[in-house]
């Protein structure tokens, strides 16, 4: 073993670069034990206990820094270059890797920033974002829990500056081709899309890739900013930009719930373009928005169809009838009689309302979407369910699903039998888990294993929010989940759509089974109809039926109250 | 905004004075007078005990270099192309300050601190000392003489805390070595802390002069003076915010902690792991009847 030491005399470094020296020198092959530290006498004595000290060390003083170490091979030419490379160069390795520690210093030093990107914890975000636009930056909020004074305040003072403040909660952009935060790999094109909704974007971002074209700016204006408190003020700005954008031909609004008045608002702007503009707004009237002369579309993938149709005349938009009525067939044959019921598990909020709102149409149906007496935020037997997961209430303390799917794949492992079709969604691209289905499909092989070892089948069915030059690869995703039997389709749409009438069926089959069986009743009431349909040969039995506590309506109503 | 610690305005007033650069970072210059090390802080750093904190940006970009003469007087700071004016500065208190404490809680604190460590702490000094983490180098060989001296701390054993602490003092990494971070950490927050207890700060002190004693030569020139300041519980603005949040069950805490563990590479780590042990020590009924006991004084 060869043992080396290096004394740089009455010379200061800070506590940084010491460290930076030493993680260097250890990450150099053949180095064992290496101290980097002041000449005191303590120090001193732990060289000589790992046997690194040499004579060099003799006259050092604790003013003094030395570099100990022992290696294998003679690598000290090796090392004390390294050495003397990082020390000349201190300066700007403690720059490169000394982060300043106030936002105002960092934008003083760096003059050509243009965007601030903030994702601090909400108590600090206003003030952040507040310096930002005071030094003339545009600022992107990822942060939530901000107050709505707050962000109405900070929006205000942007559209005064000609700024974009585009937040709070906002997850999604796409600048000048660049993607910020949760967003995905897509072609530049002639789209601009205006989003107030996260997943929403991304849902009809990727699908105009998928058609062929692609985006010109994506603006996220944060969760909140068509309701009426924040007036649409980012969603105003960006609209204005966007129609003087030379390189906008069409235009995409989306949002979830926008009031009505903010709606009016936003339309008024587009009377006088010649560009082509269409909105997505979940729980709307379709009315209120075609009476702008502006096209209505119902869900996210038509917006996207129809957005691309206008550059792309080869391109319609029609509800695709994939082999559906095949695949509805297959499925619903192997359901059991128990299997009544849907849930939906998603990450993405708007792609959870989108489904929350097809299904809800035809089914009573319970979730976290909104807030009403159909309100649920757990798995319940015998219910159709969809959760949002991405909702404050689940990641409280805890990483978004997008990132971390260990929440969603236990809730998958713990379906109940009542359960006859799963839905969820994949999301891919920048600021998601790395490999979204591999953590995925073990929970899902097991849980469909155990229905069908309790003679049951779970349908399951999903679609992938990503583009295929995502890094996750979404061919590969889709291969793998389809190899175990997941039905993977292109929109969120479709399989909300499909899940629907699956639903459909099974109802119509439970009622169809009376058509397509004997008679058995049940006769409660007056004897008459039981004789008479017994003299029928029907096969019937009665109830010896008396009313609870004898008709006394108080004592009923007081052992109802028990039963709940 | 421009601020001053009262301890240097004090100082600046008694006598004009010769320094020179004692060393220069990008956010910091120390100089040296006769006496005293005073530093020089941008916004970027915590200001503490005989300092002044500038808006200027990076130190390292001014054309001052180590060895650099200079005066003071109680109107400016003049270095040979570069003035401070000292006239239009906030003042801030670097004394021992607490209003009101709460005791009750300290047990809870201490359990937050150790968790504050686990999870945001650099453990490359000596943060395994008092959490789970991996050992390094440093520990392993310094763990049974550290315990070694809390014992003596903890018992009130007079004869044997200087002897203790020159085993440890000098000790670690970085340019004020980490063990000088920790004691420092542990001597500021037993003055807090005694507060709660209502225990004269002047014991507590003569235990600090124990630790500090014969400190000449055993550490760097700027460790000597952080240790010194530590002793009478004068400590940076974001210590003694997080001290004040330990003693008042404030809601900042988790922010000053972030702050005073942002401090160099390991150093503010290794100084809360210092109020760590400090809480450790007054949280034992033993130290505490020991600093009653007045036949030890």
């Amino acid at each position: 073993m060869n043992v080396y030491s290096k004394v740089i005399k009455n010379t200061y470094y800070d506590s940084v670069v010491l460290m930076l020296i030493s993680k260097e020198i250890k990450e150099i092959e053949d180095i064992e034990n290496v101290i980097v530290a002041m000449g005191t006498d303590m120090n001193i004595n732990l060289a000589k206990s790992l046997s690194i000290y040499t004579e060099e060390l003799e006259d050092i003083s604790s003013n003094d820094l030395f570099i100990s170490f022992s290696s294998k091979e003679d690598v000290f030419n090796k090392v004390i270059d390294k050495v003397d490379e990082l020390l000349n160069k201190k300066a700007k390795t403690a720059n490169d890797t000394y982060h300043h520690k106030t936002l105002l210093t960092e934008i003083k030093n760096n003059p050509s920033s243009n965007l601030v990107f903030i994702s601090v914890a909400g108590e600090y975000a206003y003030e952040q974002a507040k310096i930002a636009i005071d030094n003339n930056k545009n600022v992107m909020m990822f942060s939530d829990n901000v107050s709505v004074e707050h962000e109405r305040k900070l929006k205000e003072l942007a559209v005064s500056k000609g700024l974009l403040m585009m937040g709070p909660d906002c997850g999604t952009c796409i600048i000048n081709n660049k993607p910020l935060g949760f967003s995905n790999s897509v072609r530049k094109g002639p789209i601009g899309i205006i989003g107030s909704s996260g997943t929403g974007i991304q849902e009809v971002s990727v699908l105009i890739d998928y058609l062929g074209s692609g985006v010109s700016q994506v603006i996220g204006t944060g969760g909140r900013d068509m309701k009426k408190e924040i007036g649409g003020l980012t969603t105003i700005q960006s609209l204005k930009l966007l129609l003087e954008d030379k390189k906008t031909e069409v235009i995409v609004i989306i949002s979830k719930k926008p009031d009505e008045e903010v709606i009016k608002k936003v339309l008024a702007l587009v009377k006088l373009t010649s560009k082509k503009i269409l909105v997505s707004f979940i729980d709307s009237s379709p009315e209120l928005v075609e009476s702008y002369n502006v096209k209505y579309t119902s869900s996210l993938e038509e917006a996207a169809y129809v957005a691309v149709s206008y550059i792309d005349k080869n391109i319609f938009y029609e509800e695709l009838e994939y082999d559906i009525k095949g695949l509805i067939n297959d499925e619903s044959k192997r359901h059991n009689n128990n299997q009544n019921n849907l849930l939906g598990l998603f990450v993405g909020g708007t792609l959870a309302t989108e489904a929350d709102r097809i299904i809800r149409k035809d089914n009573v149906l319970y979730s976290n979407v909104y807030k009403s007496e159909y309100f649920v935020n757990k798995l319940e037997k015998n219910k159709n369910i969809i959760l949002d997961l991405g909702d404050d209430e689940f990641t409280n303390g805890k990483a978004h699903p997008m990132i971390d799917p260990s929440f969603r794949t236990s809730l998958i492992k713990s379906i109940d039998e009542s359960v006859m079709v799963l839905i969820f969604d994949i999301v891919l691209g920048y600021g998601s888990h790395e490999d979204p289905v591999s953590e995925l499909l073990p929970s899902l092989k097991e849980v469909m294993l155990r229905f069908i070892n309790n003679d049951s089948f779970l349908t399951v069915i999903t679609s992938i929010c990503g583009s295929e030059t995502d890094y996750q690869d979404y061919l590969s995703s889709k291969e793998r989940l389809e190899d175990i039997g997941v039905i993977v389709l292109r929109s969120n749409r479709q399989v909300a759509d499909l899940a629907n009438r699956l639903l459909n069926v099974k109802k119509h089959k439970n009622l169809d089974k009376i058509f397509n069986s004997d008679l058995s009743v049940i006769s409660l009431g007056i004897d008459t109809f039981y004789n008479e349909m017994k003299d029928s040969d029907i096969n019937v039995s009665k109830v010896n039926w008396r009313p609870t506590a004898n008709g006394n309506k108080k004592m009923r109503d007081l052992l109802a109250k028990l039963k709940e | 905004m421009k601020v001053i610690s009262s301890d240097l305005l004090d100082y600046f007033q008694e006598k004009e004075l010769s320094a020179y650069v004692h060393s220069i970072f990008c956010n910091t210059i120390n100089i040296q007078t006769d006496d005293k090390l005073i530093s020089i802080l941008n916004n970027e750093e915590d200001i503490v005990p005989m300092s002044i904190s500038l808006e200027q940006e990076d130190f390292s970009k001014l054309k001052i270099k180590r060895g650099d003469e200079l005066k003071i007087s109680n109107e400016t700071i003049s270095f040979k192309d570069f003035e401070i004016d000292l006239d239009t500065f906030l003042i801030w208190n670097s004394e021992v300050e607490v209003l009101s404490r709460d005791i009750y809680n300290l047990e809870n604190k201490m359990f937050l601190i150790g968790e504050s460590i686990s999870e945001y702490g650099n453990k490359n000094g000596l943060a395994s000392l008092c959490t789970e983490s991996d050992s390094n180098l440093y520990t392993e060989y310094i763990e049974e003489e550290f315990y070694k001296f809390l014992t003596t701390i903890t018992y009130c054993d007079f004869k044997n805390i200087n002897k203790r602490a020159s085993k440890l003092i000098g000790y670690g990494p970085g340019l004020t070595p980490s063990m000088d971070d920790l004691l420092s950490g542990l001597m500021i927050s037993l003055i807090y802390y005694s507060k709660c207890y209502n225990f004269h700060v002047k014991k507590i002190e003569k235990i600090n002069f124990e630790i500090i004693k014969n400190l000449q030569n055993k550490t760097s020139t700027i460790s000597t003076e952080m240790l010194k300041n530590s002793s009478v519980g004068k400590c940076s603005y974001y210590t003694k915010r997080l001290l004040l949040d330990i003693l008042n069950d404030e809601s900042d805490f988790d922010y000053n902690v972030r702050k005073v563990i942002s401090r160099g590479s390991s150093s503010g780590t290794d100084l809360l792991v210092g109020i760590y042990f400090g809480l450790s020590i007054m949280l034992n009924s033993d130290f505490r009847r020991g600093i009653k006991n007045e036949c030890l004084f």
